[in-house]
């Protein structure tokens, strides 16, 4: 996979985040952010962000056994992390740690 | 939350699942809307509940349109970009010649395509810097028969850096008109490599013509004797076409060269082409970052870099 795929978005990375230890449904997801105080995704924006990394091969979708919403006829579908999504996840945290151990070369040392 | 909700709900599933692809891949989407109205209920009262609820709906209904359009598209470009490869295939080369065929096709395709990228870059900023000296040439001209030539001369000669405003003005004019014509061959070269270069294609002709009516408009705008000559002799060739005098009248505001059409050419030329202009050369330039992208992911790392076009 090419580095520019493990690029996240914020958006993207709180996604993410809420789906590295379970399988999650859309609201599932929404709900797990802001319960923990976290930056509430759109609700517009967080079905196209999950088909945006089920693109990137970051998270993989599977049908829930629900029966399908009786007025729209819609199936709920549960999101998964893959392997990829977690070095994607790691590669941001190894980023954040580096910008944060990062100091200056001290001139004529 | 009404019936009515409901039942547009409903009618939003019932659309979405016209577009059976997009419905596979977005209906979870629509049951979670469907699904958090309770929550919507406990949190806001009914009528803010209700609007939230339907702008959803709408944005769904709106993406799911999108997604559907946009798939259309890439099929029918698919297909014809396969037409094209079949004729263009030639049954007697051997494998390897093939091979060498494509590699070559997609080089050139690369070459033309970051020519391209490149002039639309070069054409975005002499519009903006067209825009911005026009700007500062607007503060001292006077759009009227007698005020227009004496206004230019003491732009050019007593107002500070005027001159230099207006060369800059006048140069980025030109070179405009000239990027636009190369941009217009060298799409023309790669019209056979390009995926999606319809936006591209149709922006970059309608940009070349909104920077030769800048070029026209601004002919009479120097109100010398040259200028007023040939926009005589050109008014009078529209003149002649069919519903000439029509155009006559819009352009030029009667029959004879006055105020009146020193004020039509001014409007034309500083709002309606000049805003024109700076619109299609940022689509230009965007449809070729697009396309640029999009052919990047299969070219090989020695001809470019993901960086670089992820950057440009």
């Amino acid at each position: 996979m090419s580095e520019s795929n493990l690029r996240l978005t914020p958006n993207q990375e709180v996604i993410l985040a809420a789906l590295r230890l379970h399988r999650r449904y859309g609201l599932e997801i929404l709900a797990a952010i802001e319960s923990n105080g976290g930056k509430q995704i759109g609700f517009n924006s967080l079905y196209p962000n999950l088909k945006k990394l089920e693109k990137k091969g970051l998270v993989q979708s599977e049908w829930g056994d629900e029966p399908p919403e009786a007025h729209s006829g819609a199936r709920r579908k549960y999101y998964r992390i893959t392997a990829a999504g977690i070095r994607a996840l790691e590669i941001k945290q190894e980023l954040l740690a580096g910008v944060a151990a990062w100091r200056p070369e001290t001139e004529g040392a | 939350m009404n019936e009515k909700d409901i039942e547009l709900a409903e009618r939003t599933g019932q659309f979405a699942r016209r577009f059976p692809q997009v419905w596979q891949e977005y209906q979870d989407w629509l049951r979670a809307i469907v699904s958090s109205r309770e929550e919507l209920q406990q949190r806001y009262s009914q009528g803010l509940a209700s609007l939230i609820f339907r702008w959803r709906l709408l944005y769904f209904g709106l993406y799911v349109a999108a997604m559907a359009g946009r798939q259309a598209l890439v099929q029918s470009l698919h297909q014809v970009s396969k037409r094209q490869s079949k004729r263009a295939a030639v049954p007697v080369l051997e494998q390897g010649a093939l091979t060498t065929q494509s590699l070559q096709i997609k080089r050139t395709h690369f070459i033309l395509q970051r020519i391209a990228t490149l002039l639309a870059v070069a054409e975005l900023t002499l519009c903006g810097l067209a825009a911005i000296t026009g700007v500062m040439l607007a503060f001292y001209y006077q759009p009227t028969a007698v005020g227009a030539h004496a206004s230019l001369h003491a732009i050019a000669y007593q107002i500070t850096n005027g001159n230099l405003i207006l060369s800059l003005h006048n140069i980025a004019g030109n070179g405009l008109i000239i990027l636009a014509l190369v941009q217009i061959v060298v799409m023309f070269l790669g019209r056979q490599f390009m995926r999606s270069w319809l936006t591209a294609w149709i922006s970059g002709i309608c940009l070349a013509l909104a920077t030769i009516g800048l070029s026209w408009t601004a002919i009479i705008l120097n109100w010398d004797q040259t200028g007023f000559w040939r926009f005589k002799i050109e008014l009078s060739i529209i003149g002649s076409l069919p519903a000439g005098s029509f155009l006559r009248e819009v352009l030029a505001g009667g029959s004879a060269i006055n105020t009146l059409t020193l004020q039509h050419m001014y409007t034309l030329h500083s709002y309606i082409l000049a805003i024109a202009a700076l619109l299609l050369s940022v689509i230009h330039l965007t449809a070729h970052i697009f396309q640029e992208k999009s052919w990047a992911q299969t070219a090989p790392e020695s001809w470019c870099s993901s960086e670089d076009t992820s950057t440009i």
